[in-house]
């Protein structure tokens, strides 16, 4: 029962780790790449989190049949499902303009590095 | 005796609203049209003096007039006009009339004329209304009115100096007006109403209260040039033009005593005072303000710096007058107001011919002077006779009540330092005049005085041997001011005074 | 008339897909997007004039009701915030018309009309917003359209604080994500009304799990709102804006994170009394903060809309702590401070843009005397300022007054002490700025530009006679936001 407990729960300390692996390498990395990189981690912990807890163990995906549902069985939430696919489609699009800004910083100055482009600006 | 009517409950309006339209109209007539600038401006300011006489047989039947405009939140707009409000707002009007006049020749030839004028009267229409408010909120908002633009007047000049006075004031008039704002939004969180004319507003002595009053003591007693805070004063009066100094010092710091007397009297009241004691705050204050403005005073060579200081020392008597917490006393005061006010703006009027004529502001080099501008000199020595308090003109009267007042309230030690002010007040204005009269004028001097610089019929020089009429009118006209209303039966600013200490002591 | 619920963000938010279609050549992009503030302004105003009456529109997106569907409610509070939004947005789209061309080249200008639409979007959705994941995808939207305006100025400094923005946007986006989803986690809806409902049930069951979700919430919309010490962005982010994109990101966009915050407080949170407890304080305590280092740090700029940025930072922090006190008064100060600061700020970021477009001078110490130049631009200027000190008669008086009102009202005179000693200091650094602009002897001869032209002046001037106007004649929008304070705080 407790290591049942354990798996069950595992999901949430790794979204927990993701999110905090993530958020470390966005503030502490000088490269632009990695920051960017660090915010797909954190935002994938999240995405792990809003999925587990629409999961039960034992579950269907929210497919609704012609013949109808069986008796005694339930569904994983799908709203949950439904909000973290939104939050890819931002995750996605913000991590595409990060990563575009970056490249049009690195044409006009030659370097990825926030230290330098500090210096560079003053 | 407290009739209160709703006679002319437009009228202070419309007071308050003539100079800013007339500054508004003036600055856009200005740009093409000086002179029709210069009468517009006149013009609008007289008929506003004139409104205010209006109010006279009203008021001294002892009627209040009361009006009020609804269209500030949160408040209103109110006003309120017994017979210290009337006084004052007809002083202010007066000086005022006779302040522009004079500015018609003393500003020929400046810069920024267009900008003076319009800025001369809005601060007109802030100092009229500050004494015309019927609660503090509007009193709040004519005081700011006033404060703001007078920044303008300092800044006049626009030399570096003259931009770091500004900026002093500004600094400190908005720190005060926040003090006041503080105070005022807690008056009314206390009490449920700002609005004065009553016998006390705040009935309960608690740390709060104490806060409120503390903050009324600062903001007003900054605008008053009460020591320590007194700082900007004595940097930002004598930078500004001389007509403007004179309102500066002549008006403008009386609305902060005015605002302290209304607060001590209408916001916590006579009774509550007595009873907490909270007004030995504004007398030791009071008395540290005579000795040290007379003092420092003469220790200053430069003219409007040392009229400044003077004010400052004035300004202590007029303080200590308030705390006495008398009724003789609080008549002396009133009538302090009128004299001071009368006599200082003419001293920084003469100041401002010296000045225009000769190029001086050090007295040292005032040798002479008596003979080159004897009707300037006459009256600046009519006026300085005045503060120092001799005997057949109003500044003794007044100090005579005062010190009466003192024996009253059994505070005599007060006294002394009334005599202080004026020992200290003849110590510093007897030499300008001793010098001006007595001294023999340097080689330089005497040649200016036997051949007159510009051109000119010796004839017409005679009758106006110094500035133009419209320089020389209105200093003989205070100059008269502070004679006539001394001892002569039909002394109205004496009567005004005795009623309006007697409204605030037997309701 | 349901309807215009939904409209006010389908309007801009259809502006912004179709700018780019056909504003293509000349100015017909600059005509589209003001033809979409237009409409989108006179929405506003309809919605003022039905929910100005008390009612609130509660608008079902496709008819499908709550728990499932998404709710968009627009009360009295978010109609008038909409409709003053969507004023400032006038202005400053007409004044962009000339501004941006000079300083965008034409195949970026249409994106920079775009742009500035999906914001004002982003911005309406979420003022409007019933739902919490609903608050979250406007949120993302005003954020990286904000981002995308930073950036479209193709420059070094403009793209390097646009990714600053967008990195810790980020971090301020998986943070409210975090905290929507533990919020999810204990009480298994996301509607606001279902979940103040539910809430209580939820606090007595797992009370850290929720006060852990709040502590996210506000770091998350914080950030947003340049609450200090999360404001480090703003500077860089606002002075390197293009001048009327920056009068939209610190007029408006800053105060998004302020009204998610409020509308969070008032309609779920409150039901938990330990997020009541510790929130306000939480909140008073780095709003001070910003109050005091904001204007520390705005004292000692060189650059003038580095300036206004760090003011910016105090005026958040105004607001926050007049919030904090919970009292209605107070509240109605504060939803006014924030439509105050929005004219006041736009104004003031407006006339700056226009001394840098007539002169080039974004230094204050150049700016001696510019009131010569420029007399129109300088009263803007002086009226911004003499509105953020709070002098009477602008509306920067009428909202401190009821700050400082209801502070004394819920017997905290420290923190009107704060707001009266916080005006002091913005006279410390605005006044300066007016006094040198007017009196000020430049060092250089001023070269003979005349001032700027009028169809970029009026709506600067038209911003300040608004202020005006709020300034002396109050009571109506007073008496419509004092009911909707009271409604927020549930009395």
């Amino acid at each position: 029962m407790l290591s049942l407990d354990l798996f069950l729960r595992l999901n949430y300390l790794a979204s927990i780790m993701l999110f905090l692996i993530g958020l470390h390498t966005m503030l502490t990395h000088a490269n632009l790449i990695k920051k960017v990189m660090g915010m797909n981690i954190m935002e994938t912990g999240i995405f792990l989190f809003l999925v587990s807890i629409g999961y039960a163990h034992g579950t269907l995906s929210p497919i609704i049949r012609q013949s109808g549902p069986e008796q005694g069985l339930i569904y994983t939430n799908p709203l949950l499902a439904a909000i973290v696919l939104t939050g890819i489609v931002i995750a996605v699009s913000t991590t595409a303009y990060a990563l575009s800004i970056i490249i049009k910083l690195y044409e006009q100055c030659g370097t990825l590095d926030v230290d330098r482009l500090e210096k560079l600006r003053s | 005796m407290n009739a209160t009517a709703e006679v002319y409950s437009l009228l202070p309006a419309l007071i308050v609203l003539l100079p800013i339209i007339g500054a508004i109209a003036g600055y856009l007539v200005g740009l093409r049209w000086p002179t029709g600038r210069d009468l517009l401006c006149v013009f609008t300011v007289g008929i506003t003096a004139a409104l205010t006489f209006t109010f006279y047989p009203a008021i001294s039947r002892g009627t209040v007039i009361v009006g009020s405009v609804q269209i500030l939140v949160p408040l209103g707009v109110t006003f309120r006009l017994d017979s210290l409000g009337f006084l004052l707002t007809s002083l202010t009007a007066v000086i005022w009339f006779l302040a522009t006049l004079y500015s018609l020749s003393y500003m020929k030839g400046e810069h920024g004329v267009n900008r003076y004028y319009a800025f001369l009267m809005v601060t007109f229409s802030g100092a009229v209304g500050t004494f015309m408010a019927g609660d503090l909120f509007s009193f709040f908002l004519f005081f700011e009115l006033m404060s703001l633009p007078a920044a303008v007047l300092v800044i006049h000049e626009e030399t570096a100096e003259a931009v770091q006075a500004a900026l002093k004031y500004l600094f400190m008039t908005v720190a005060g007006s926040l003090m006041f704002f503080f105070s005022m939004v807690a008056t009314f969180e206390m009490a449920g109403s700002v609005a004065l004319g009553g016998r006390g507003l705040i009935a309960e002595a608690s740390p709060v209260a104490f806060l409120t009053f503390a903050g009324f003591v600062i903001a007003l007693g900054m605008k008053a040039g009460m020591v320590p805070l007194h700082m900007w004063l004595p940097d930002a009066h004598p930078v500004a033009p001389s007509p403007a100094s004179a309102l500066l010092s002549g008006i403008m710091i009386k609305t902060g005593a005015y605002g302290m007397l209304r607060v001590m009297y209408e916001v916590f009241g006579l009774e509550f005072l007595q009873a907490t004691g909270w007004n030995t705050v504004v007398l030791v204050l009071s008395v540290v303000t005579i000795l040290l403005g007379s003092s420092v005073a003469i220790t200053q060579y430069d003219l409007k710096r040392r009229l400044a200081y003077s004010s400052i020392g004035q300004m202590g008597c007029i303080l200590l007058g308030m705390g006495l917490m008398s009724e003789r006393a609080l008549t002396g005061d009133v009538f302090y107001f009128f004299a001071d006010a009368v006599a200082k703006s003419c001293l920084f009027l003469c100041a401002g011919v010296i000045l225009k004529t000769t190029g001086k502001r050090d007295i040292r080099q005032f040798a002479g002077l008596g003979q080159r501008l004897p009707v300037t000199m006459v009256c600046f020595a009519v006026a300085a006779l005045t503060l120092m308090g001799i005997p057949p003109l109003n500044g003794f009267v007044s100090k005579w009540q005062l010190s009466v007042g003192a024996f009253d309230a059994g505070m005599p030690g007060y006294a002394l330092a009334l005599l202080a002010s004026s020992m200290l007040n003849a110590v510093y204005y007897l030499p300008i005049v001793m010098t001006a009269f007595f001294d023999h004028p340097t080689p330089v001097e005497a040649a200016a005085v036997a051949a007159p610089p510009t051109g000119g019929g010796r004839g017409t020089r005679r009758w106006l041997p110094e500035a133009s009429a419209t320089m020389l009118v209105p200093m003989l006209v205070l100059a008269l001011g502070c004679a006539v209303f001394a001892l002569s039966p039909g002394n109205w600013p004496l009567r005004l005074s005795e009623a309006a200490a007697r409204v605030l002591f037997s309701k | 008339m349901d309807h215009l619920a939904v409209l006010l963000t389908v309007i801009p938010l259809s502006g912004a897909f179709f700018v780019p279609m056909f504003g293509r050549e000349g100015d017909r992009g600059y005509r589209v997007a003001l033809g979409t503030v237009l409409l989108t302004t006179a929405c506003a105003a309809a919605l003022l004039v039905i929910t100005g009456r008390g009612q609130a529109i509660s608008y079902y997106v496709g008819n499908w009701a709550p728990p499932w569907g998404i709710e968009i409610r627009v009360d009295a509070f978010s109609a008038f915030l909409s409709f003053s939004f969507s004023l400032v947005y006038l202005a400053v789209i007409a004044y962009s018309a000339r501004d941006v061309s000079h300083e965008l080249n034409p195949a970026a200008l249409r994106w920079y009309w775009s742009l500035m639409l999906l914001l004002l979007a982003g911005l309406l959705g979420v003022s409007s917003a019933a739902d919490l994941f609903n608050l979250f995808v406007f949120t993302e939207i005003y954020s990286l359209a904000a981002c995308g305006i930073i950036s479209v100025r193709d420059r070094m400094d403009s793209l390097e604080a646009a990714l600053k923005y967008l990195l810790l946007s980020a971090v301020a986006a998986g943070c409210i994500l975090l905290g929507i989803s533990l919020i999810y986690m204990v009480t298994g809806h996301l509607n606001y009304a279902h979940l103040a409902t539910a809430l209580p049930a939820a606090v007595a069951t797992s009370p850290r799990t929720v006060l852990a979700a709040v502590a996210l919430l506000a770091t998350g919309f914080g950030l947003k709102s340049a609450l200090f010490p999360l404001h480090m962005w703003l500077p860089d982010a606002h002075s390197s804006a293009l001048s009327p994109a920056s009068a939209v990101l610190s007029g408006i966009a800053v105060k998004a994170g302020i009204i998610a915050l409020f509308r969070l407080f008032a309609s779920v949170l409150s039901a938990s009394p330990a997020v009541v407890r510790a929130m306000p304080t939480f909140l008073a305590v780095l709003a001070v903060g910003g109050m005091i280092f904001g204007a520390l740090f705005a004292m000692t700029q060189t650059d003038l809309k580095r300036m206004l940025a760090y003011s910016t930072v105090v005026q958040v922090g105004y607001i926050y702590l007049a919030f904090s006190v919970l009292n209605p008064v107070a509240l109605t100060g504060a939803i006014l401070h924030i439509v105050n600061h929005a004219l006041l700020k736009g104004m003031l970021f407006l006339s700056a843009g226009l001394i840098i477009h007539r002169t080039g001078k974004r230094r204050i110490a150049d700016l001696q005397g510019i009131g010569r130049e420029m007399p129109l631009t300088m009263i803007a200027l002086t009226i911004g300022a003499m509105g953020m000190v709070g002098i009477p008669l602008t509306n920067g008086f009428v909202s401190k007054w009821h700050m400082v009102l209801g502070s004394l009202e819920a017997g905290q005179p420290l923190a009107a002490g704060v707001i009266l000693l916080s005006s002091l200091f913005s006279a410390l650094y605005y006044f300066p700025l007016v006094i040198a602009g007017w009196f000020g002897n430049p060092a250089a001869p001023a070269p003979a530009r005349p001032e700027a032209p009028p169809s970029m002046l009026w709506p600067v001037l038209g911003l300040g006679a608004v202020s005006l106007i709020l300034g002396i004649v109050p009571e109506p929008v007073v008496n419509v936001l004092g009911e909707a304070a009271k409604h927020l705080l549930g009395q």
